[in-house]
């Protein structure tokens, strides 16, 4: 085992992380055209959620995960029948409908600060088994595992479930012409509907396993997170799914490296300076996001 | 004349009367009988956990205790405390500042915080009121009315002299780069360990004190061969290096090692795996001479005392003893506080009713006292290490 081979397999399990995150982000920005930042906060709620049904109500963590996702899924819809929905006539809704989710985002996170009186919590050290297991090349560890198998999972289920099933057929119907939607007979309304709660329970499920690996959990979890997702996009393409995956992979592992050899000051520095080079050099990303049949 | 040109004349009689310049730092606020004391409060914001409530509870401690003991009734005198929170930002701190001028407070204290403490002290200097911080860096003290109370360096270096002494030989540390604090303690401990024959710090990995994932930190400790981490951050942060340390597995023998920073906070985040750990103090917990602070500390807040708390207790005494020094020797004023307090610091008041053990302030500004070497017990209490 090398320190390198270490380090990269630390920065693959952050950037399964950060693909988490991205993945519900991208799946509203690339098939209803908004850029919905109260997905920020509903990430911070799902953390503040799964803390509140562990160390709260002494609910065991793995039926906890799942009810978080539900309960994140069931908030952005809120957030989408509150903040969205009725922008969706309007000529300009795109930049409607940031400046309305900016001010969701904002009243979200004041009310995650306000509930946690502006402390941090952290889920109970025996909510979750410790294992680590040494594979040659590196080690990794029980909850590094668990964050790779879940993104796995939620990846191949995106893709199962935007391809092969109805629903993702309705979806990328709507996504490539709502009127068109319409005369099909999907109800439109209903199908975003369903896209924010699938973005809001990934959110919630990525908010656990990071509440898990770096034991905080504040009221600015999710805007920590925020600026990184909108970096794994460009990188990976808006609208791939794949990209987002391996954006996320990238990032991660860029992150990683640079805080082990340079210093975790110029982390954010060197992203971005990755996210640039991309702009410059490659403005659509690893993967080109353009077909419908690839958006998330 | 109209209404508002007589609201207008009212408010400019009534700002002249009250006094817009700044204090000449000689007088009371109230009488000559009255010391005022100016606390700005780390209160809410980032620093109030660590530093400033808990230096506001032992300074309220030891008022309560002082007028008990029935010192300051003896001498004719009376302290009042007029508080303000800085929110842990410097700009509200200069501001909240500017508004104790108005009220021409004798001394003006802060908890913590390098920055606000040195961006203060100046404006001390200039109108000639003693300044007292909790801060570990040394302060502007041109004309000796600068004071820092909190000495990191004596306490950091005898703990790496003990570390050293028991067998650590290679050390990485991990350093707040927010913060210059952290780095002198990580300085003073390897000073400590290099003085008892150990290597020093092997490596030093700064961080910022918004970090939370410490994966690659982890993976260098593993690969540096290191015995030791020191870890020079907040509690919380501490906490979480802790945590992810067992998290992350196979650091069985790389003993965490703590600063004087630490508190109760950082055992209720890293749980049982904070037991054990050594970290400094100022002052000897589980001792007679501290058990009625602890107490008394434990039963009024529900908390442990930590570091801050023992210098803001230590700080109150200190301003009441130097007002009856300088009560003593014909008026208390700004000059005579500042004048008395090297000597009052030294005082057998201080020696008996101080929790800082052979606390000493000189009239440069700096303090001194040994401290002593803490760990937490398997119920998270703090006690002093024994080995």
């Amino acid at each position: 085992m090398s320190a390198l081979t270490q380090q990269l397999a630390n920065g693959v399990a952050l950037g399964s992380v950060f693909a988490l995150y991205a993945l519900g982000f991208s799946l509203v920005l690339a098939n209803l055209r908004v850029f919905n930042l109260a997905h920020a906060a509903v990430f911070t709620w799902g953390a503040i959620v799964a803390w509140r049904l562990v160390d709260g109500f002494g609910i065991p963590l793995v039926l906890a995960i799942p009810a978080t996702a539900v309960v994140s899924g069931l908030l952005n819809v809120a957030c989408y029948l509150l903040l969205v929905s009725h922008l969706e006539r309007r000529k300009n809704k795109e930049l409607a409908g940031f400046i309305s989710t900016l001010g969701g985002f904002i009243v979200l996170t004041e009310a995650a600060l306000l509930y946690l009186d502006r402390r941090a919590v952290r889920l109970p050290s025996d909510s979750f088994p410790s294992a680590t297991w040494d594979l040659g090349l590196f080690r990794i560890n029980s909850i590094q595992v668990l964050i790779l198998l879940v993104t796995v999972v939620v990846f191949l289920a995106y893709r199962w479930l935007l391809r092969s099933t109805s629903l993702g057929r309705s979806i990328r119907t709507a996504a490539f012409d709502e009127e068109v939607a319409r005369l099909m007979g999907i109800n439109a309304r209903g199908v975003s509907a369903v896209v924010f709660f699938i973005s809001g329970a990934t959110a919630g499920l990525g908010a656990v396993l990071v509440a898990m690996a770096f034991t905080v959990i504040d009221g600015k979890l999710g805007s920590a997170y925020l600026i990184t997702a909108i970096a794994v996009m460009v990188i990976g393409g808006f609208g791939s799914m794949s990209g987002v995956f391996v954006g996320g992979i990238l990032v991660g592992v860029v992150s990683t490296t640079t805080t082990a050899y340079i210093s975790s000051s110029y982390r954010d520095v060197v992203i971005f300076g990755v996210l640039l080079v991309f702009l410059v050099a490659r403005p659509t990303g690893l993967f080109r996001g353009s077909d419908v049949e690839e958006r998330v | 004349m109209k209404p508002t040109s007589l609201v207008a004349a009212a408010a400019a009689g009534l700002l002249f009367l009250t006094g817009c310049g700044t204090s000449d730092g000689g007088s009371s606020g109230v009488d000559d009988s009255t010391i005022t004391v100016g606390f700005l409060g780390n209160l809410t914001g980032d620093a109030s956990g660590p530093y400033g409530k808990p230096f506001q509870n032992g300074m309220e401690l030891a008022i309560a205790d002082i007028e008990k003991s029935g010192v300051l009734d003896d001498a004719g005198l009376d302290l009042k405390v007029l508080t303000e929170d800085t929110g842990s930002e410097l700009s509200t701190a200069v501001t909240k500042y500017n508004g104790f001028r108005n009220k021409d407070v004798d001394i003006v204290v802060s908890d913590s915080i390098s920055t606000i403490a040195a961006g203060l002290a100046p404006l001390a200097t200039s109108d000639k009121v003693p300044f007292l911080t909790g801060s570990g860096s040394p302060i502007e003290n041109s004309e000796g009315y600068g004071f820092h109370l909190a000495d990191l360096d004596t306490p950091m270096t005898t703990l790496g002299e003990q570390m050293a002494e028991q067998g650590l030989r290679k050390v990485i540390a991990v350093v707040d780069g927010d913060n210059p604090s952290f780095k002198t303690m990580a300085n003073s401990f390897e000073k400590g360990m290099k003085g008892a024959g150990g290597a020093g710090l092997i490596d030093t990995v700064t961080v910022t004190a918004a970090d939370t994932d410490f994966s690659s930190l982890m993976t260098k400790i593993q690969s540096s061969g290191a015995d030791g981490v020191f870890i020079s951050l907040l509690p919380e942060g501490s906490g979480n290096v802790v945590r992810q340390m067992e998290q992350y597995g196979g650091l069985d023998d790389v003993e965490p090692i703590g600063t004087i920073a630490w508190s109760g906070q950082m055992y209720e985040v890293a749980e049982d795996a904070a037991v054990g750990i050594r970290f400094a103090l100022p002052w000897a917990p589980g001792l007679p001479s501290s058990a009625e602070f602890e107490e008394a500390y434990v039963a009024k807040y529900d908390a442990e005392p930590n570091a801050y708390s023992a210098i803001g207790y230590e700080t109150a005494w200190l301003i009441a003893q130097a007002a009856v020094m300088a009560a003593d020797d014909g008026a208390v004023s700004a000059e005579a506080l500042k004048d008395a307090l090297p000597d009052a610091s030294t005082s057998e008041v201080l020696a008996e009713r101080g929790v800082i053990d052979d606390f000493s302030l000189d009239a440069a500004g700096d303090p001194s006292y040994p401290g002593t070497v803490a760990t937490f017990d398997d119920g998270g209490q703090i006690v002093a290490a024994t080995d």
